[in-house]
């Protein structure tokens, strides 16, 4: 399945290549590929679905307006993604709608919310129960190391795409891992199923 | 046994496996299918298929992705709010050619209109109000948009109002709408879903006549000798260039206009230079009524005429006590008005005429 996964980077970086060349199918189809995902992805910052819209849509629109200078990431989907937390990020500071505390920090600012899974769609009850059990756990984590579970996981990143999404050494985000994953065994102790779960972590 | 190398996967190899993703993340039926059959013979691994499977939703939140429709919105505004900033200006080969214009607007309005002219092509020969006196908006500061394809494109505008500007169209818009109206220039065929806005009537200059709305959706075609607006919906005033300036004074209560409902138009004939007002082509239903209110038994006709001007939002004007006696019987789902009409008269032993944008009804009146 890697070679999954790799065909769909290489079909990125061929819209890419079209949209620097001035083809709008090529932004087009960046669009179609990813515009959910980040509207999805920005949704976890600002509780705001119109604000994570413009957001999106403005990342857009500067690399299309900047599509002769641009360079070629080395991962789209991860220069997408680390575009649009940018930019919710300083636009959602602008705006004063992450108002956690004084610090100007914006990374100290930064509002991972907590997962809510949509029960509607979890259909099994056990499974719904399992779900319900890990979110918990998850939301104990301190938010930067919930970001890296959630983009490690649910969008499939590896460590130095994760890094340049959240601007930090690759190294920090094995560490951000790392404790993830101590305090998650921690709360879970004594649960059967861990010894199923990362016992072998390698990132 | 069958995909046995899954059995060896741990709960984090599932979550990054692309077919389980599939499954889980996408809910692709296909590879449910999979997934359900490979369980079915690795009962012992449900645990942890059912663990990475809780893991990947606990991560997920509420779906707040945008229809194909509003990405393809999205996609339009981006492309064609960034045309003009492609290419560096003064890379441009047309550099000198836009300096040359921009000393030339510096120089005045005589300087206008020997650039505006030209662009229009031989339409201005009638000498209209020139458009600087009608829209100082549509001269500094617009986007010019051409649609070279051979298919139709899709504009949408600063207000959310939809164009499409069929092949060959020209659309004139100011980058920033005025206060007071928002107004675009036409030359060719498009068709115009505005968006609401009482505050800020939209109006369509062709070279010829000029269409006034609040919100509604209409076709326009605009070409050198003739001039037309057809109306799907909502209300719109058309007026002949020369009467706009008049027109647009506040205060006015005579209106030189011509006001269309759906499924009427207008059209402008250079050589007899008025607007005629007519029914269009083929008239749409505005309302939709019950299907069995189409199948009459014994009903007074004028009550079928109620129907059809419900229908179709066309006025049916016709004298009520020549039709007194008469009733129809027939069934007319499904058919087009015309077909409905030419129906009606056959029974009824009357005719019609397309008067006005109006339904005239004439009829000698039926026996007892």
């Amino acid at each position: 399945m890697k070679t999954h996964v790799q065909t769909q980077a290489s079909l990125d970086l061929l819209y890419w290549q079209q949209l620097q060349g001035g083809s709008e199918l090529g932004l087009k189809k960046l669009i179609e590929r990813y515009f959910n995902a980040l509207q999805n992805y920005g949704y976890k910052f600002v509780r705001d679905e119109d604000f994570v819209k413009d957001c999106v849509q403005e990342v857009f629109i500067e690399i299309w307006s900047r599509r002769a200078r641009v360079s070629t990431p080395e991962s789209v989907r991860a220069y997408l993604l680390g575009s649009v937390r940018k930019r919710v990020l300083r636009e959602g500071f602008r705006q004063r709608i992450n108002r956690d505390d004084e610090s100007t920090d914006l990374e100290n600012d930064l509002t991972f919310v907590e997962f809510s899974p949509e029960w509607s769609v979890i259909e099994q009850e056990s499974l719904a129960e399992t779900t319900q059990r890990i979110s918990d756990s998850l939301n104990q984590l301190p938010k930067r190391q919930r970001e890296v579970i959630y983009l490690r996981y649910y969008q499939n990143l590896d460590r130095d795409e994760i890094a340049e999404i959240m601007g930090v050494n690759p190294q920090s985000v094995s560490n951000l891992l790392q404790a993830a994953f101590k305090t998650f065994r921690e709360n879970w102790a004594g649960a059967v199923l861990l010894a199923a779960w990362l016992g072998d972590v390698t990132f | 046994m069958k995909n046995a190398h899954y059995r060896d996967y741990s709960v984090d190899d599932f979550t990054q496996d692309e077919l389980f993703r599939d499954w889980v993340i996408n809910r692709n039926s296909l590879s449910e299918v999979f997934w359900l059959e490979w369980l079915a013979e690795n009962v012992d691994c449900t645990d942890k298929v059912q663990l990475a499977r809780a893991f990947l939703l606990s991560l997920e939140e509420k779906d707040t992705g945008l229809s194909p429709m509003e990405l393809e919105d999205i996609f339009t505004r981006i492309v064609q709010d960034s045309q003009p900033i492609v290419i560096p200006f003064w890379q441009r080969p047309t550099f000198r050619v836009a300096a040359a214009i921009l000393l030339m607007l510096g120089m005045g309005y005589a300087a206008f209109t020997y650039v505006w002219k030209p662009n229009t092509g031989q339409l201005t020969h009638q000498a209209p109000a020139s458009l600087d006196d009608i829209s100082p908006a549509l001269v500094s500061d617009v986007v010019d948009i051409t649609n070279e394809t051979t298919q139709p494109r899709t504009l949408i505008l600063q207000d959310s109002s939809r164009i499409v500007l069929y092949p060959k169209g020209k659309l004139r818009y100011p980058k920033q709408f005025d206060k007071a109206k928002r107004e675009v220039y036409l030359t060719g065929q498009a068709f115009f879903s505005v968006k609401r806005n009482p505050k800020k009537p939209f109006w369509v200059y062709t070279d010829q006549i000029s269409t006034q709305v609040l919100g509604t959706s209409f076709l326009v075609t605009a070409d050198a000798s003739h001039a037309k607006v057809a109306v799907h919906s909502g209300r719109v005033s058309v007026y002949m260039r020369k009467d706009v300036q008049h027109e647009q004074k506040p205060g006015k209560h005579e209106s030189a206009g011509v006001v269309l409902t759906p499924n009427q138009q207008v059209l402008f004939s250079t050589t007899e230079k008025r607007l005629v007002k007519s029914v269009v082509e083929k008239p749409i239903v505005i309302q939709k009524v019950p299907v069995n209110d189409y199948i009459f038994d014994e009903a007074p006709v004028t009550e079928v005429f109620t129907l059809l001007e419900k229908t179709y939002g066309l006025p049916v004007v016709y004298d009520a006590s020549s039709l007194e006696n008469c009733y129809l019987t027939a069934n007319l789902t499904g058919e087009s008005l015309f077909d409905k009409l030419n129906l009606i008269c056959k029974i009824t032993r009357s005719s019609y005429e397309l008067v006005d944008g109006q339904i005239v009804i004439y009829s000698k009146g039926c026996e007892k």
